[in-house]
């Protein structure tokens, strides 16, 4: 087992560098100048062109600058120089990580005046884990009893119920059901006002004590994190469901109840433990993708998470701040596939991996 | 006082480029307020998060928001009367030969700290601005004639500069924020490389904190939640009437909407289709009033046609040249004129942006002094753009429904517009349907901004939709857009319009130090684009914001709003703040007046 976590740790890094190198090019390849956009939205009524010198400055700083591999002219960069351009960048980048250095955000500083893309991750992380880690915990919660019911009473009126609720939930779009949510329980809106507009805290959260400080958060939270669950949910509870019906008509569940085990001894002993296999795996891939799921809420509910940094970011090719997005969440992501497989194993004692 | 829905707008009407990074400052009379008068919170929102505060190096507008109640100019416009008063400067005045400003200092202006203001602050802050390294090229661009600033005693200061400009005593005055040297002299002193090893912030890494002379002081800027003002005690000139402003920060607009409604802010920049979904709301009028007015920061939209097209001409020496040539279709003034006139633009102001605004004429605003009385749009016309096209040589030739010049070519463009916004994909679809029924072909092609920026600095387009933000002054200069010197260099003009006239009279009126003489250089400029209609000139944006009926002494200016003239009475003031407590009450009473802000349940 620990030759084989070695072993897939090792190709991660391979795998990562395909990630972060297919990224890096493509926002380096891509038409447009956002360096040019920028100053051309900050110069108002001044002549670009004034800035000519100053962009060039921002480009070399940033690594975007485009270099002549043949020729004199820097008007005149052809379409293979671009692609070297594209490949020297990333070296540089690379090894500018390896010292630590993330590069810096093209416009994006935090409250410190830190324009690393580390600070600005980290001062958005926390928003961004809370939701997620509620939102990823009442998943669990709620999909695997309803889903273990549903396939118990397949067939049933609970059965077709959930069954209709869950797949008309899972084809809510989020911005839909955010902005409902936003204008039927949240204060100022058109219905029941319950719970708040915006933000994850109240009024000064540092002078709470922390229970109150816990209930605030919650009560801040239930909205963003109801739009968060509903989606996962639907998709977990069926995939309980069926994964449970299958194994109910396995050959060891008919062997069990004709061996005369109550029905509930067959359900939660025997069947039940198979058919968590694939929930937990799926649980555990969720959890990136939730982590940039969340962009569409945190901008609905005017959260300031690592979502809305990301997409900040790549509207306006801030290149320092994608490249470490992806790799924090290429790294979540791998890291999540890892755990399922290492979780899987840890399920079914007939999983080895060596 | 700037409005907020700027950049809202902005990004409604297509992206427009905002001229506002020059936002001149612009204040009402404040009134004397009386001890009950005073007290209590302004809420303000912002629809994003400032990106510093710093007010030298800050871009954006909602860092003017904040640093406008903190700091200081030595001029500003006055809203209601949009002529330049003194603010740290007592008086000031412009030489004969236009060249020289000299500002007198009012004696008791005092920073926060209690430092006085001096001649020296002026002078640091100028050369602040005017560091190369210092992250404020934009500004510093303004005052690129600008000879020098000196201090003459300790209360007079002195702006040389190197040609007639009229607007010497604007740019001195009115551009840049008055910082104490005290307290920022080692930041702009030291080495940015070597800031770190002595432990010393660099200038352009202060992004909060500043001290200013303004009526308030920086209290708090919480990340992605709120930024608080606190009143400044020190104050020297007359008391505000709010002890804190706050701003907080909520990215959707549905949810800021509900934050106002349900009392958590007072005054909130609105687009016209949340206007539309209020005006029959139960509380208008009785918790909230809804205001449109007109201000010179509104701008203008526009749809901009190419009169140049570029030809890259290798050269013996291996050099590239790009060659200028005129554009086969809309070099023809009578072409231009026939595309506005084929524009139902009424129709299109009321349909589509809800009957707020007025149809732009040309370059300046309607309610300017540079505007020419009598100047009207040219109207919707199909016969008279038929006319004028045919006259162009552009007819149905052989009868497939498309016009063809004499050579036979189709009259076909290409209609080029940033991607991204509703209103103006149904804007392209209404309008390449009326040039489709004229014969014209139009190729609509949605690109993102950083190309559609790009696309402007190659100039490789023939027609585009864009809009420009306005100054905030009534006198805007017409140079960077109109005259053939922004032609080069990827200057502002890039539709490449080249015409003598329009640039002796900008050079005219630039120079021209009488007020009367240069608002008759105007007219006959503003006279001759709207003849030439190098744009067809679209919709004049007006702003659209809802004021709580808690605020008194709401007025709307010539300039716009300004809320450091309201106040709040006692009995409607907020109640202090009170911790949650533990308890998941319903938290609003209906009537949206005195609750706190959104999270705290009472």
């Amino acid at each position: 087992m620990r030759t084989y976590i070695l072993k897939r740790l090792l190709l991660m890094v391979p795998t990562l560098v395909g990630i972060t190198l297919l990224t890096y090019a493509i926002v380096r390849l891509a038409p447009g100048d956002p360096v040019g956009a920028m100053i051309r939205m900050q110069a108002g009524n001044v002549n670009p062109r004034v800035f000519e010198k100053e962009a060039d400055r921002i480009r070399e700083r940033l690594g975007l600058k485009d270099y002549n591999f043949w020729g004199e002219d820097p008007e005149r960069i052809d379409a293979v120089e671009k692609v070297l351009n594209a490949f020297y960048g990333y070296g540089r980048w690379v090894s500018h990580m390896a010292r630590g250095d993330f590069g810096e955000s093209m416009q994006k500083r935090t409250r410190e005046g830190s324009k690393d893309p580390f600070d600005l991750y980290l001062e958005r992380a926390n928003v961004s884990v809370i939701l997620n880690l509620i939102a990823e915990a009442l998943i669990f919660l709620i999909a695997i009893p309803v889903g273990l019911m549903g396939a118990r009473y397949h067939g049933r009126l609970f059965d077709r119920g959930s069954t209709v609720v869950l797949l008309g939930l899972w084809s809510v779009p989020q911005v839909l059901a955010g902005t409902l949510l936003l204008s039927l329980l949240a204060r100022g809106g058109i219905g029941l006002e319950w719970f708040p507009y915006a933000n994850l805290h109240g009024a000064d959260p540092d002078a709470m004590g922390w229970g109150t400080w816990f209930v605030d958060t919650l009560w801040h939270a239930t909205l963003p994190v109801a739009c968060l669950v509903y989606g996962g949910l639907a998709y977990l509870a069926k995939l309980g469901r069926a994964s449970l019906l299958e194994n109910l008509r396995a050959d060891y569940v008919r062997t069990a109840r004709s061996k005369g085990l109550p029905e509930s001894r067959v359900v939660y002993h025997h069947a039940l433990r198979n058919s968590l296999l694939p929930m937990i795996t799926t649980m555990v891939m969720m959890l990136p993708m939730l982590l940039g799921g969340s962009v569409v809420v945190e901008r609905i509910f005017s959260l300031p998470g690592m979502g809305d940094l990301i997409v900040g970011a790549a509207m306006q090719r801030d290149l320092a701040v994608i490249m470490f997005g992806t790799l924090v969440y290429g790294t979540l992501t791998l890291v999540s596939l890892l755990l399922a497989d290492i979780l899987y194993a840890w399920a079914d004692p007939r999983i080895r991996y060596d | 006082m700037l409005h907020e829905n700027d950049k809202r707008s902005a990004l409604l009407l297509a992206a427009a480029i905002v001229l506002a990074a020059l936002a001149t400052a612009a204040r009402a009379e404040i009134p004397d307020f009386t001890p009950e008068q005073m007290g209590g919170t302004l809420r303000r929102c912002f629809s994003a998060e400032p990106q510093n505060l710093n007010p030298i190096t800050g871009k954006d507008l909602y860092e003017r928001y904040v640093n406008d109640h903190v700091f200081q100019r030595l001029l500003q416009y006055n809203a209601e009367t949009g002529e330049l008063e003194g603010v740290l400067a007592k008086d000031w005045e412009v030489s004969d030969d236009g060249l020289t400003v000299t500002f007198h200092l009012q004696p008791d202006a005092c920073f926060s700290d209690g430092h006085p203001v001096t001649a020296e602050d002026v002078v640091f802050s100028y050369r602040t601005v005017m560091d190369p390294e210092i992250d404020a090229r934009s500004m510093a661009s303004y005052l690129s004639k600008c000879d020098r600033c000196e201090a003459v005693d300790t209360h007079t200061v002195r702006f040389v500069w190197k040609e007639k400009y009229f607007k010497v005593a604007d740019s001195a005055g009115n551009i840049f924020s008055i910082l104490p040297k005290h307290l920022y002299q080692k930041h702009v002193d030291v080495d940015p490389e070597k800031a770190e090893a002595k432990g010393v912030t660099h200038f352009n890494d202060l992004v909060q904190d500043f001290i200013g002379s303004g009526p308030y002081v920086f209290e708090s800027w919480e990340t992605g939640r709120r930024i608080t003002l606190v009143r400044n005690g020190k104050y020297w000139g007359k008391p505000r009437a709010y002890d804190r402003i706050t701003f907080q920060i909520i990215t959707e607009e549905q949810a800021s909407v509900q934050a106002f409604l349900s009392g958590d802010l007072d005054y909130l920049p609105i687009t016209q289709e949340w206007r539309e979904k209020l005006l029959d709301h139960p509380e208008r009028g009785k918790a909230f009033d809804i205001y449109v007015y007109s201000s010179p920061a509104g701008g203008y939209s526009y749809i901009g046609w190419n009169h140049a097209v570029y030809e890259s001409v290798e050269k013996p020496d291996g050099t590239i040249e790009r060659v200028e040539h005129p554009h086969p279709i809309f070099s023809d003034r009578r072409v231009r004129r026939a595309m506005t006139h084929l524009i139902n633009r009424r129709a299109l102001l009321k349909y589509l942006y809800y009957d707020i605004g007025g149809i732009r004429t040309g370059p300046f605003w309607s309610q300017s002094p540079q505007y020419p009385p009598g100047c009207e749009p040219w109207p919707y016309d199909r016969r008279e753009a038929m006319r004028l096209l045919a006259e162009a040589g552009w007819k149905d030739r052989d009868g497939d429904g498309w016009l063809e010049n004499q050579a036979g070519k189709r009259f076909v463009f290409e209609w080029t517009m940033p991607s991204g916004h509703q209103q103006t994909m149904d804007l392209a679809r209404i309008i390449k349907e009326e040039f489709r029924r004229a014969g014209i072909d139009v190729q609509a092609t949605f690109v993102d901004w950083p190309v559609f920026v790009r696309t402007l600095d190659t100039r490789d387009f023939d027609a585009v939709i864009l809009a420009w933000g306005g100054s905030g002054a009534l006198e805007a200069d017409p140079y960077q857009i109109w005259h053939s010197d922004a032609i080069a260099d990827q200057g502002h003009n890039f539709i490449s319009l080249r015409n003598a006239e329009a640039d002796r009279l900008i050079e005219a009126a630039r120079s021209e130090m009488d007020f009367d003489r240069r608002m008759g250089l105007f007219h006959k400029f503003h006279r001759l684009l709207h003849d030439l209609q190098p744009y067809t000139f679209f919709i004049e944006r007006k702003s659209l914001c809802l004021v709580h009926t808690r605020l008194k002494n709401v007025k709307v200016h010539k300039l716009g709003m300004d809320p450091e003239e309201w106040w709040i009475p006692p009995e409607k003031r907020l109640q202090p703040r009170r911790p949650v407590q533990g308890k998941m009450a319903r938290t609003t009473p209906r009537h949206p007046a005195e609750t706190d802000e959104g999270g705290a349940a009472r």
